[in-house]
């Protein structure tokens, strides 16, 4: 697992999503969580395609799309709006967590929310892991606001065939 | 199983498989599900779920015709094939209602054997969170 965090604001976003991006392989099936992994592809490296799977169905999600190019039946699992790339399959959500089980997806980018999970996490620099683990248990499962581990957890379930990619901005705030 | 108290938040570890079932009025759990099974394969240790007995799914498709073969459109399938074929009693809520055999055999996603009802959909389909392209700097803004 690698986790890539720094203290401070939002300056130093693009700093881990530009290194985030850096872990992307040619021809890597990628399933990317909501937050600073969505902005990786972004910064995907020169002659490197990666295949972005989306849990509700999609392999070879592609962009969001362009004023007019919006589908109602075409949404990632943040409920936003996407796009197909040329060679993308569809299926159901038992088909797609088959294959994230079956350690098919080469890489995982959890960020935002989905972190929630590694209260915790012993090498981050910033802040205390007492703080973090405070953190990063109320991320996920917050009454009043419950968003739930999500796909998350089967994602890290196969480390040695799907290799995780954490990205987070520390702070010292509980959210 | 351990269960904490931090100001107003309730945090509990997930892997026994436990969920609060019920709270007290001030937030503390005061029934918690049983623990779940747990056994080994290849080495590795797994929790035991039991499958859903599903009595009824509504279902949402694109195409239906009158034998209950059904057509998802682009990413719309997530649960609702496996839901349908899951419950006893499966409703399809329909966007377009078509002629047997206008749907290609190798294009049905749920069989009618699954199917019980067909219902044609009258709602208008909406968009939860429109999100367009941006430039790669806008992106570094964009937060959860």
């Amino acid at each position: 697992m690698l986790t890539l965090a720094v203290a401070g604001g939002d300056d130093k976003r693009e700093r881990i999503i530009r290194r985030a991006a850096k872990e992307f392989r040619d021809g890597m099936y990628v399933n990317l969580g909501i937050g600073m992994p969505l902005a990786a592809p972004a910064f995907l490296p020169e002659g490197i395609e990666v295949i972005l799977q989306s849990e509700n169905g999609i392999l070879g999600m592609g962009r969001y799309p362009r004023p007019g190019e919006e589908d109602p039946d075409l949404i990632n699992p943040g409920k936003e709006t996407v796009t197909l790339n040329v060679g993308a399959s569809l299926f159901g959500s038992h088909e797609s967590f088959g294959m994230i089980r079956a350690g098919r997806i080469d890489l995982t980018m959890l960020g935002a929310l989905q972190v929630g999970m590694y209260g915790g996490m012993k090498n981050l620099r910033g802040t205390s892991a007492k703080a973090n683990k405070k953190i990063d248990l109320a991320n996920f499962m917050l009454p009043g606001k419950v968003k739930g581990i999500g796909g998350a957890m089967d994602l890290v379930a196969n480390p040695s065939q799907t290799k995780v990619v954490i990205t987070m901005v520390c702070s010292n705030q509980p959210k | 199983m351990n269960i904490s108290r931090d100001g107003d938040l309730l945090t509990c570890e997930v892997q026994t498989g436990q969920l609060p079932m019920k709270y007290h009025p001030d937030g503390t759990v005061a029934v918690m599900s049983d623990v779940k099974e747990t056994r080994v394969f290849k080495g590795k240790p797994f929790v035991m779920e039991e499958s859903i007995a599903g009595d009824y799914a509504f279902v949402k498709v694109d195409k239906a015709d009158r034998l209950g073969n059904c057509r998802f459109r682009k990413a719309q399938n997530n649960f609702n094939e496996v839901m349908g074929k899951n419950a006893q009693i499966t409703i399809v809520e329909a966007d377009h209602i078509v002629e047997v055999g206008e749907i290609a055999p190798e294009d049905i996603h749920l069989q009618g054997i699954y199917v019980k009802k067909v219902i044609q959909s009258t709602e208008e389909k909406k968009i939860e969170k429109l999100t367009f392209a941006k430039d790669p700097e806008k992106l570094l803004e964009a937060g959860e």
